[in-house]
This record gives C-alpha cells, sequence and structure tokens, in this order.
C-alpha cells in the first residue's frame, strides 16, 4: 500500500498535467487573443500573413495534432483565415 | 536490339530497362533523339551552341536517373524538360561569357554586320530579363512549349494541370512578353510624361511605365529623382510653431498641411533616434545582407529564426516602405501599402513594422496584414512580387512614420 498510493498519486498527476492543454486545445468556437499580438500564419510556422491584437476574436475550427496550433476564421476587421499559436488565445 | 523493341510503348520500354534491358534503353534513345536534338538546336540556334553534347548530355542523365530513382510519369516530356534545362544552363554560361563583357572584342558572324550583331544582342537580353520576370508556371509552360515543341497536353501533364489552363499559361506569358518588348521600346519621354502625371496625381504610374523604368536606367533615375525631390522638400518644412523657418516657409506658400503633418510624425522619430534623417512616407529600401531586426517566418525561409544582425542569403531580402500612421483618426480606417520585392524575387509573408528606431510598430497598429487578393494567390502557391499590405493605426494624438514590408524569396 506504501509503494501503490505514491505511484497512483504520480500517475494521475501526469495524468491531469497531460490533459490540460489538451482541454485548452479541445475548445473550439470563438476565442479572443490574450497575447498583446499574434502572427496569423499561412501555415503553423510558416508563412506570415496578418496579425491579430490583444481581444480580437478568432473562431477557431481545428487545432494541430499537437494543440499549439489552432486555425480558424479571424473575425472582426481582420477577416482572414489562418493559423495562430494555441497559447496566445485566452483560455 | 530487337526490332520487337521499336513496338513498345514508352512506358513498356522503360520498365524493361528498369529491369536491366539495355537495349530497351536503346530503343529509347533512337526513337527520342532526332526530337531533342532539333529542340536543343532550335534553343541554342542565336549561340551556336552544341545540340549533339546536350543531347548525349541528357541521355547519360536519363540513363542515371532511370536506373536509380522512380520512373517519370511520361517519358517523352521528362526528357524534353532535361534537354531544356541543359540549354538554360548552356545559355547562361554564354550569357555569362558573351553579353556580361561589353568592353570585350565583338564577334560578329560571317555575313552580319556589327550593328544587327549588337541589336540581336540588346534584344536577347532584354528577352532573357522579361522571361525571368514571368511567373514560374508561365515561363515553364511557353518554353515547353517554345523550345522543346511540346503540345499542350504534354505540357499540362508536365506542371499537372489541364490542357485548358495550358493554353492559358502559354497565352499570357506571350502577351506579358509582348507588353514588355513594348514597354522597353517606348519613348523615355513619353515614359517620363507619365511617370510626371502620375507623381504630380500622387498615384502608382501605369504597368506599361513601370516596366519600362524597370529595364531603363535613365528612367529609373529620373523616377528616383521625382521621389527624392519630394522627401527633400518634405524635410525642410518644419514642425508647426518651429520658429522663423516655418514662418519662411509658409510666406513662400510652401508649408503645405499634409508636408507638415508628415514631418511632425517624423520629428518624433528624429528625437527618438538622436538626430538621424527622419523617416517620410513612400521611401522604399530592400534589405539583402542581413537582417536589421528579427523577423517572424525566418524559420520557414532559411530555416533558423531571423534575429538582428542574421546573415541573409542571397535567395532571401526584405523589401521595405515607409507609411504614415495618422492623427487623431477617430473612426477605423484601414489604409493600404504596395510593397515590391526585388525582380526574380516574389514575396514570403509580412516582415516585422518597425519604428525608425527598431522597434516593433505593432503597438501602433490596428490592424497588420496582406490584402485578401494577395493571401488567396499565396494559399494557392503563386505568390506574386508585389504585395499589398493592410495596416490600421491606433488612436494616437500626433502622426508616426514606420516600416512596412514583406520577407522576399526567389522565384
Amino acid at each position: 500500500m506504501t509503494r501503490i498510493l505514491p505511484t497512483l498519486l504520480l500517475t494521475t498527476t501526469l495524468a491531469v498535467g497531460g490533459v490540460t492543454p489538451a482541454v485548452a486545445a479541445d475548445k473550439t468556437g470563438v476565442r479572443a487573443v490574450c497575447a498583446e499580438s499574434t502572427y496569423v500564419m499561412h501555415k503553423p510556422g510558416k508563412t506570415v500573413t496578418g496579425t491579430l491584437f490583444k481581444d480580437q476574436k478568432i473562431r477557431v475550427t481545428r487545432y494541430s495534432p499537437s494543440g499549439r496550433w489552432a486555425y480558424g476564421d479571424a473575425r472582426g476587421n481582420a477577416k482572414r483565415k489562418g493559423w495562430v499559436k494555441t497559447a496566445d488565445l485566452c483560455r | 536490339m530487337n526490332p520487337a523493341l521499336r513496338l513498345r510503348s514508352d512506358d513498356h520500354l522503360v520498365r524493361l530497362f528498369r529491369a536491366g534491358r539495355e537495349d530497351a534503353f536503346e530503343a529509347i534513345h533512337d526513337r527520342h533523339a532526332r526530337r531533342l536534338h532539333a529542340a536543343a538546336a532550335r534553343a541554342l540556334r542565336t549561340h551556336g551552341g552544341d545540340p549533339e553534347g546536350i543531347v548525349q548530355e541528357a541521355f547519360i542523365r536519363a540513363h542515371r536517373a532511370l536506373r536509380g530513382e522512380r520512373a517519370p510519369a511520361e517519358l517523352k516530356p521528362w526528357l524534353h524538360r532535361i534537354v531544356r534545362n541543359l540549354c538554360i544552363d548552356e545559355l547562361r554560361r554564354t550569357r555569362a561569357v558573351s553579353l556580361d563583357d561589353d568592353d570585350d572584342e565583338i564577334q560578329v558572324p560571317a555575313g552580319e554586320d556589327v550593328y544587327s550583331t549588337l541589336s540581336r544582342r540588346h534584344e536577347l537580353r532584354g528577352l532573357i530579363d522579361d522571361l525571368a520576370d514571368l511567373p514560374e508556371q508561365q515561363r515553364a509552360a511557353l518554353l515547353m512549349r517554345e523550345l522543346d515543341g511540346l503540345t499542350h497536353d504534354e505540357v499540362a501533364s508536365v506542371l499537372e494541370i489541364t490542357p485548358q489552363a495550358s493554353r492559358q499559361l502559354v497565352m499570357r506569358a506571350r502577351t506579358r512578353l509582348n507588353a514588355a518588348a513594348e514597354a522597353r521600346d517606348a519613348a523615355c519621354g513619353d515614359i517620363r510624361d507619365d511617370l510626371l502625371v502620375a507623381h504630380d496625381e500622387k498615384r502608382r504610374p501605369s504597368e506599361h511605365a513601370l516596366r519600362h523604368v524597370r529595364g531603363c536606367s535613365a528612367c529609373a533615375e529620373f523616377r528616383a529623382n521625382l521621389k527624392a525631390t519630394r522627401s527633400r522638400l518634405r524635410v525642410l518644412v518644419p514642425p508647426i510653431g518651429f520658429g522663423p523657418l516655418g514662418g519662411l516657409l509658409s510666406g513662400l506658400g510652401g508649408g503645405g498641411g499634409v508636408a507638415t503633418k508628415v514631418v511632425a510624425g517624423g520629428c518624433c522619430a528624429v528625437l527618438a533616434a538622436g538626430g538621424a534623417t527622419a523617416w517620410v512616407a513612400g521611401q522604399t529600401e530592400v534589405v539583402r545582407d542581413r537582417a536589421p531586426a528579427a523577423e517572424g517566418g525566418g524559420r520557414a525561409l532559411i530555416g533558423t529564426p531571423i534575429r538582428k544582425g542574421s546573415a541573409l542569403p542571397p535567395d532571401v531580402a526584405i523589401a521595405k516602405l515607409t507609411v504614415e500612421l495618422p492623427a487623431r483618426q477617430r473612426t477605423f480606417k484601414r489604409l493600404s501599402a504596395r510593397v515590391s520585392c526585388p525582380a526574380g524575387m516574389v514575396a514570403a509573408g509580412l516582415a516585422q513594422p518597425r519604428t525608425q528606431d527598431g522597434k516593433l510598430a505593432l503597438e501602433h497598429l490596428a490592424m497588420y496584414q496582406i490584402s485578401k487578393a494577395d493571401h488567396r494567390r499565396l494559399a494557392r502557391g503563386r505568390p506574386s512580387r508585389t504585395t499589398e499590405i493592410e495596416y490600421a493605426a491606433q488612436r494616437r494624438d500626433a502622426p508616426l512614420v514606420i516600416s512596412v514590408g514583406t520577407l522576399c524569396k526567389r522565384r
């Protein structure tokens, strides 16, 4: 029991830690930009085609397999489809 | 060689050769050598190159490639492509030796006078430059059609497009080449009139004039002088309330409102930059050697992030243009600017907007993106040399001049 409990705790911690970013990267729908600005890219990490500024919205429709990039349709003045960093979006 | 091989299709011969039948390659050679020789001779006609050597080299390469790599989808267009590439290499070599060295003694072919030779050489140089300015697909389609004698179906197969699209590409390429030739031959006086009118009306000169300017150093200098004169005049006009010079210029009737606003923005930049010449809107710059500041999207372009001072490879540049962010703007106003990459290069994404002191200018902006049309071209993999950048300013009390721009890469 003394061995099982720490192992169980560790497993639970790892599982929760592993799931947390995935939850953020699973939210499709309209999300706001929380960073001061973020690039809009043609492909993840490739050509920069625009910029979204703080509080601007993007309708996220999907995420890259790693969850680091979100694809969507920017709302408001900057009507542009592209990839943005998930980390720059509000949780 | 087995005579029956002559009746086999290209695909079959390639399969046999890849299975080890050397005589199948002989059959391929016999079938295509004559046409390839004719295509090479046509391509090298003006230079007196060696089409026989080109064809031999092409078959050596084809032999090696067919043994080692996967088979081409269609043999005939593939062989023609190899010959075409070898011809282009040969033309480049000849051009490097003969065209770029104008001081050398002119070799006049028998039966031709010096004037004709020079004229032909000049035309050829222009044609090569015009070809280099064509979009990649148009150039490839035209050369395959004109130099290799391929049908539209074959061109379509090589470029993976429809035959109809191949026809359109070739037609557009011919139209552009004609327009470029007309612009090149236009009288400098007419072009300068056009430039003057456009400058006076503060609009972009006609495409015809711009084409001419690209190939005419005298007219390019004339246009640069027009721009520089306006810039110098703007710098002369002091900001509002800046003492006697302002009064003097007002007295001369030279203190225009727009110019004053520009310099008012430039004034702040001068102070920030410690006394350097103030930026004014409309100045262009192409950075080639070292990046003056970090750029996003650099990893995709050169494999490593572009940081301040990073060396830029020769096939990468940053094209910049200074624009003015207006003051006291009450509503959101979308502005736009067109930035051109150097000849032979196309846009490869936005460059960072910067203030004169090198700081990131995003905080002064409410929008910064490429236009929808250019975004669409980029998404289709057909970026153009000139990009329209859309931007909007944050509300501010004084105007500010910043630089916007694009990264550029070799076509």
